[in-house]
């Protein structure tokens, strides 16, 4: 009888119910390998349940009642807007390996996976998080972006915004500004709720609490030894990608005063002599975490990420100097992408400087540069970081990876190979 | 026995320029155009060229260029040697476009860039970080970023005023001054380049089987390898003449053949592997439309040349900015309704795709183009490559099979057309 019930499902209607159970046991199985890792702090359960919830329970962004989602692509969109405008940013950056095997079918062969996926979703159509959005915001930083923008743009309504390739004139600043002057006149249509310094100040303090609380948590996190995993850190900032701020602000105290007693307890989450590492490069979304749970597997502490799914988009406070609405948006557009080390930029020496920076702050012994099959602009920035770690006598490898677990073996042998190596030359 | 010296580079454009010649070895005029291409892998003279302005890429408007620069010296990839040296400098997916362009500019052998400055455009994710790397290098560089929508009134509007700023810049570097005369002036000589361009192709097209393919494709493309545009205007223009004068006191049948359009990226001397591949599998081309051929196809009208230099300039930049054919775009609407236009008026037999590996951009415009083409039936043939030569034979078969495919075609619509 069931079978009968089943077969009178459309075709459709099944490959849909594949990929939710497809998609959902990918994300069990990554959300118990996170979870199993020693020392995990009890406050870090809300970020994990909100990843559950998305990914296992298929449900939408953690948000309040009405409140309509916006998706986002990168981090030069500034969230302030859209929380000034009534609406909550997602970040719609996917990791799934199942939306990356539908989008494989509609992109081309060498476009990155991550555009793959995002693809993917859009094209079955199941995923709540990314169905409720009432509007898609692409920042215009890379060629499959460009035209993942086309895509999402004859199928959902999407704002494109320009982001000029450099941004030391002011020429570039004023365009940037112009853009997100446009991107505020499409948010107002959304909402109804047109922009004001009142609305734009809130969303900025709504920010500014996130940011105290993420600059808590950094200040922590270059205690050594470690007083969390590295893993750890990157579930609480993915889960950060589909949380109200209000709301993520909120988990991340709670966990920051529990990190705060364990060293006040002296329990670290890892031992002294562990190889310090710090991962660079494309970004790591979940459930893609095989790269943060092979380095900490392997016995290697992941003491920072320089990705754009860590602290980029969030490290950095407006600096308002004008205290009038157009004051407020040149210091968000400015946010967004003067200090910024994604690679679309022409001149991205400050990528440099910042990783040389954070191996001071985390004491780092070795650098893994993550680069997403496809990702031509992160490749082309290795040969240089190569060449200035290699001045500092710090190892690096470049670890070339896709969606799908085929390669996870050997991505072990060179990981354990390289943390082996950073352990040899330190005795 | 005399001592010939191995170099690949320079071998390369002989191999190509030596094929077009033994296959046209009636048209006198011809010569020219070999000779300002070969010319451009000749050590004397790239030592003794000390080009000041270095155009990399097709994506600037040539009215610009032209009204602050005498001699720009364009560098489009097209290498396989350039290719090979630029392979420390950038990544294995790099697409052989731009691997080869900055191997043009920096490389063991020459040195361009001496006192150049190198004017770009941001249109891609390699051009982008080519310029970091030049940069990095110490060489001088120019660029102007083009938005990605070519709509809106801000994009026109910043993109314009990019415009002003790199002629201001190359002025500088030249010791020209940008205005608005020398503004007109350039683009009247860039629209004449233009229409000679077009009048060439035309008689081409009707010269039929007195010119080959690859023949026509250099001789077009050659705009960009000429010292002087002036030269190039009266050679093109003697060379129609010549091959006017042909089709009027002879005949020669051409071949009745399937006939192709080119599309994609872009075909460079000197690898003329596409033109090649399609004549030895018995086609002709019908068109190419290549982002170089829909850039030199550009014109501002003789009525915008008449208007103030602003609005004169804000129509280049509109012209510009909505039909190019590049990877820049979100919409590619312009190089689309540009290929809908050539289908209409050639009524091809078939579309040869030709994608070099790592320009995703094409490859996400396809889709596009087959369900176009499926409409009017017509195949369309994808074909990926790079600037290597190992991949000939295996695709020699496939363009083989295409041939064959569409002559069959012929055969039976012709058989189709005699029974009804």
């Amino acid at each position: 009888m069931n079978d009968y019930i089943e077969r009178k499902t459309s075709a459709e209607e099944r490959r849909k119910q594949r990929f939710i159970n497809k998609s959902s046991a990918v994300s069990i199985k990554y959300l118990r390998k996170i979870d199993e890792l020693p020392h995990k702090p009890k406050a870090l359960e809300p970020f994990m349940n909100i990843l559950h919830h998305v990914f296992v329970d298929m449900q939408g962004a953690v948000k309040p009642e009405n409140t309509p989602t916006v998706g986002t692509y990168c981090v030069m969109v500034p969230q302030e807007l859209i929380y000034a405008a009534g609406a909550m940013p997602v970040k719609l950056c996917g990791g799934s390996y199942t939306a990356f095997n539908i989008g494989d079918d509609i992109a081309p062969r060498d476009v990155c996976p991550l555009v793959k996926a995002v693809m993917g979703f859009q094209s079955i159509g199941v995923m709540p998080v990314y169905q409720e959005c009432s509007m898609m915001a692409i920042p215009i930083t890379c060629d499959c972006k460009k035209k993942l923008a086309g895509y999402l743009g004859q199928r959902r309504s999407t704002v494109a915004l320009h982001v000029p390739s450099g941004r030391d004139c002011d020429e570039d600043m004023e365009q940037y500004v112009r853009e997100l002057y446009l991107f505020s006149q499409k948010l107002t249509e959304l909402t109804g709720k047109p922009l004001s310094y009142e609305r734009l100040s809130w969303a900025c303090g709504l920010t500014a609490a996130a940011q105290y609380e993420l600059s808590r948590f950094i200040e922590l996190r270059r205690k050594a030894p470690l007083v969390i995993k590295g893993t750890h850190y990157m579930a609480v900032m993915n889960a950060m990608s589909y949380t109200h701020i209000s709301i993520w602000t909120e988990y991340m105290s709670a966990l920051n005063d529990e990190l705060e007693q364990k060293i006040k307890n002296g329990e670290m989450a890892s031992k002294e002599n562990r190889p310090r590492i710090l991962i660079t490069g494309s970004p790591i979304v979940f459930p893609n975490f095989k790269l943060p749970l092979l380095i900490e597997e392997m016995g290697g502490a992941l003491v920072g990420d320089e990705t754009c799914m860590g602290e980029r988009g969030a490290y950095d406070p407006p600096t308002i100097v004008d205290r009038s609405t157009d004051g407020i948006m040149r210091a968000l557009a400015n946010k967004n992408t003067r200090p910024c080390t994604c690679p679309t930029f022409t001149d991205n020496k400050r990528r440099v400087y910042r990783i040389m920076q954070m191996l001071k702050d985390y004491n780092v012994q070795g650098v893994i540069y993550h680069v997403l099959r496809g990702c031509l602009v992160y490749d082309y920035e290795y040969q240089a970081l190569e060449e200035e770690l290699g001045k500092l006598k710090i190892p690096v490898i470049r670890v070339e990876s896709d969606y799908n677990e085929e390669d996870v073996e050997q991505l072990r042998i060179r990981v354990e190979a390289f943390i082996e190596l950073i352990k040899y030359g330190k005795g | 026995m005399k001592h010939t010296e191995h170099n690949s580079f320079f071998n390369e454009a002989n191999e190509t320029i030596k094929r077009i010649q033994n296959e046209n070895p009636s048209l006198n005029e011809l010569n020219w155009f070999c000779s300002a291409a070969c010319a451009r892998f000749n050590r004397d003279y790239l030592s003794s060229r000390d080009p000041q302005v270095i155009v990399l890429g097709d994506d600037i408007p040539a009215e610009i260029i032209h009204a602050v620069c005498d001699r720009p010296f364009y560098v489009l990839g097209g290498s396989l040697e350039t290719a090979h040296w630029a392979d420390e400098l950038t990544p294995r997916d790099t697409d052989p476009f731009s691997r080869s362009s900055i191997g043009w500019l920096i490389n063991p052998e020459f040195d361009l860039t001496k006192n150049a400055l190198i004017v770009t455009a941001v249109s891609s994710d390699s051009r982008r970080k080519l310029i970091s790397i030049l940069r990095s290098s110490g060489r001088k560089v120019a660029a102007i970023d083009v938005p990605p929508a070519d709509q809106s009134e801000n994009s026109l509007r910043y993109y314009t005023r990019q415009l002003v700023t790199l002629a201001e810049t190359i002025g500088r570097h030249t010791g020209k001054r940008f205005s608005g005369r020398r503004l007109k002036e350039s683009a009247k000589k860039v629209a004449e380049a233009h229409r000679q361009r077009r009048r060439f192709l035309d008689t081409a097209m009707l010269a039929g089987g007195m010119i080959s393919d690859e023949a026509v494709i250099l001789t077009a493309q050659s705009m960009y390898f000429a010292d002087s545009l002036d030269d190039w205007m009266l050679h093109i223009s003697r060379f129609s003449d010549e091959l006017d004068y042909l089709t009027t006191h002879y005949v020669v049948r051409r071949k009745d053949r399937p006939r192709i359009l080119v599309l994609g990226s872009p075909l460079v001397f000197p690898n003329y592997k596409v033109p090649q591949l399609i004549a030895s599998a018995g086609m002709n081309i019908a068109a190419v439309a290549d982002s170089l051929s829909l850039e030199a196809a550009l014109t501002v009208s003789r009525p915008h040349r008449f208007n103030s230099a602003d609005s004169l300039l804000r129509k280049i930049a509109q012209i510009h900015l909505s039909m190019i054919s590049s990877g820049a775009r979100i919409y590619n609407t312009g190089m689309y309704s540009y290929v809908m236009n050539l289908i209409e008026k050639l009524k091809p037999d078939g579309i040869v795709c030709h994608i070099l590996k790592g320009q995703i951009e094409y490859d996400f415009e396809l889709p596009q183009i087959e369900k176009a083409a499926e409409k009017k039936n017509i195949p369309v043939f994808r074909l990926e490559t790079d600037y290597q030569y190992q991949d000939m034979e295996q695709l020699r078969i496939r363009m083989e099979a295409f041939g064959e495919m569409l002559t069959q075609r012929r055969l039976v619509a012709q058989r189709y057309r005699h029974t009804a």
